[in-house]
């Protein structure tokens, strides 16, 4: 499989290389590709954490809504709050006196996010900020923000 | 515009018990010169580079990572945020971002609340098509985790089928076009797990390490909840009164069924089976 990869790598290069529409440019963009290496870190890439345990409490959740039609129902807004809030607040769910304590923060989650507006477009300055391309070029060489680890 | 105001007004006293936002009040940093904004800006773009964290790109706009409009109406984004974190996530975390965030020593308008983005990047941010997960802090910054995010393709509010199982709900969005990222230097896609370092010598210019997991997990929320969707429809008016009230009244499709689904006595009553959904990945 690895020959396989590898052997397949090297034709293309070699296809690049003999094509003569091929540009000195072309190849530094190559050579920049390959040098940013496409090694990812994929540990613990988990957008939810303790999934199972999540998943028990939706079912919980949902088990009880379905006791009474004043406890509201199973929907959107309170699935994305069991997924991602920590554990401890939402435990335990047993009764409907639980539920609503659940359905009792959407309201404010909701009200947050529409005041906020996550992250709307930036209130624009009226003149460019003082600062001139060397300034910039110099703290780019002096750290290592903006470098994506590949 | 009068009877709006007096009308936001008596919902502010009668709700918050606050000063409304449209009357007077002491000084506020929304009232910021332009002077006040090169500064934050400045101090942002130079940590950065003058160049977007993510794809490199020049000419990127300072973004807040938690929204400058909260300080528009800060009383109401005070008690909504310590309604929310105290109740989430307890009585610690909440005195500890409080203070960032509201108050006179907010760090709102700083660099520590800035990271430079693309405009694409920075539109996308608000649209919740990523996230960025803060994973370490560093000596001198922080350590970021670029992450696309997944949908479930249902609207805010809007019933949930009896699938418990993120894993079987989320799914890459659907749509017409692409929205493909890629570093600007190398070409090569800007991929799920992507990390990234912001880093400063200037202590007051490196990212705040709370405010960017607050954001992480709002912005979560956002994508799994349909959030982003709704916040782009202006009838969208959540209240804090009324525990249905932020289902959008209407907008793009599926927002004002959900509405009326659950303003109907019947459904409420007699909750209708959900639609089977077919996972789409």
């Amino acid at each position: 499989m690895a020959n396989n990869w590898l052997a397949r790598a090297q034709s293309l290069i070699t296809q690049f290389e003999q094509n003569p529409s091929t540009t000195a440019q072309d190849r530094t963009a190559l050579i920049y590709f390959l040098e940013a290496s496409p090694i990812r870190n994929v540990n613990d890439m988990a957008l939810i954490d303790n999934v199972q345990t999540r998943v028990d409490l939706a079912q919980q959740f949902w088990q009880l809504t379905k006791r009474g039609p004043d406890l509201g129902y199973w929907n959107t807004a309170s699935w994305s709050i069991l997924m991602i809030a920590p554990l401890e607040p939402l435990h335990p769910l047993k009764n409907w006196p639980d539920v609503l304590r659940i359905q009792a923060l959407i309201p404010p989650l909701m009200i947050l996010l529409k005041t906020c507006k996550l992250n709307p477009l930036p209130l624009q300055p009226e003149a460019e900020p003082n600062l001139s391309m060397s300034s910039l070029n110099e703290a780019y060489r002096g750290s290592t923000s903006n470098r994506c680890r590949y | 515009m009068r009877r709006s105001r007096s009308e936001a007004d008596k919902v502010c006293w009668h709700f918050f018990s606050l000063p409304s936002p449209f009357l007077p009040r002491p000084s506020l940093q929304f009232d910021r010169t332009p002077e006040d904004i090169n500064q934050s800006t400045s101090q942002c773009l130079l940590r950065d580079a003058g160049r977007c964290i993510i794809t490199g790109a020049r000419y990127p706009d300072a973004c807040h990572v938690f929204p400058f409009s909260s300080l528009k109406e800060p009383h109401k984004t005070s008690n909504c945020l310590q309604a929310t974190l105290f109740n989430l996530w307890g009585r610690h975390r909440e005195e500890r971002i409080s203070h960032l965030l509201v108050g006179d020593q907010n760090i709102v308008d700083t660099a520590q609340n800035m990271l430079a983005l693309s405009p694409s990047l920075h539109r996308l941010w608000g649209k919740a098509a990523f996230g960025l997960e803060p994973i370490a802090q560093l000596d001198n910054g922080v350590r970021l985790r670029f992450r696309w995010l997944k949908k479930t393709g249902l609207a805010l509010g809007q019933r949930m089928p009896e699938i418990f199982d993120p894993d079987e709900l989320l799914a890459s969005p659907d749509g017409p076009g692409s929205v493909n990222v890629r570093h600007l230097v190398t070409g090569r896609p800007i991929l799920d797990g992507e990390i990234i370092d912001v880093t400063s010598s200037d202590k007051s210019s490196r990212p705040n390490y709370e405010i960017l997991l607050l954001q992480w997990d709002l912005i979560k929320m956002v994508s799994l909840s349909g959030a982003a969707e709704a916040m782009e429809d202006p009838s969208w008016d959540p209240k804090p009164d009324d525990p249905f009230s932020w289902f959008p009244v209407s907008g793009p499709s599926g927002f004002g069924e959900s509405r009326a689904a659950q303003e109907s006595p019947e459904s409420r009553t007699v909750p209708p089976e959900p639609e089977p959904r077919t996972p789409s990945f």
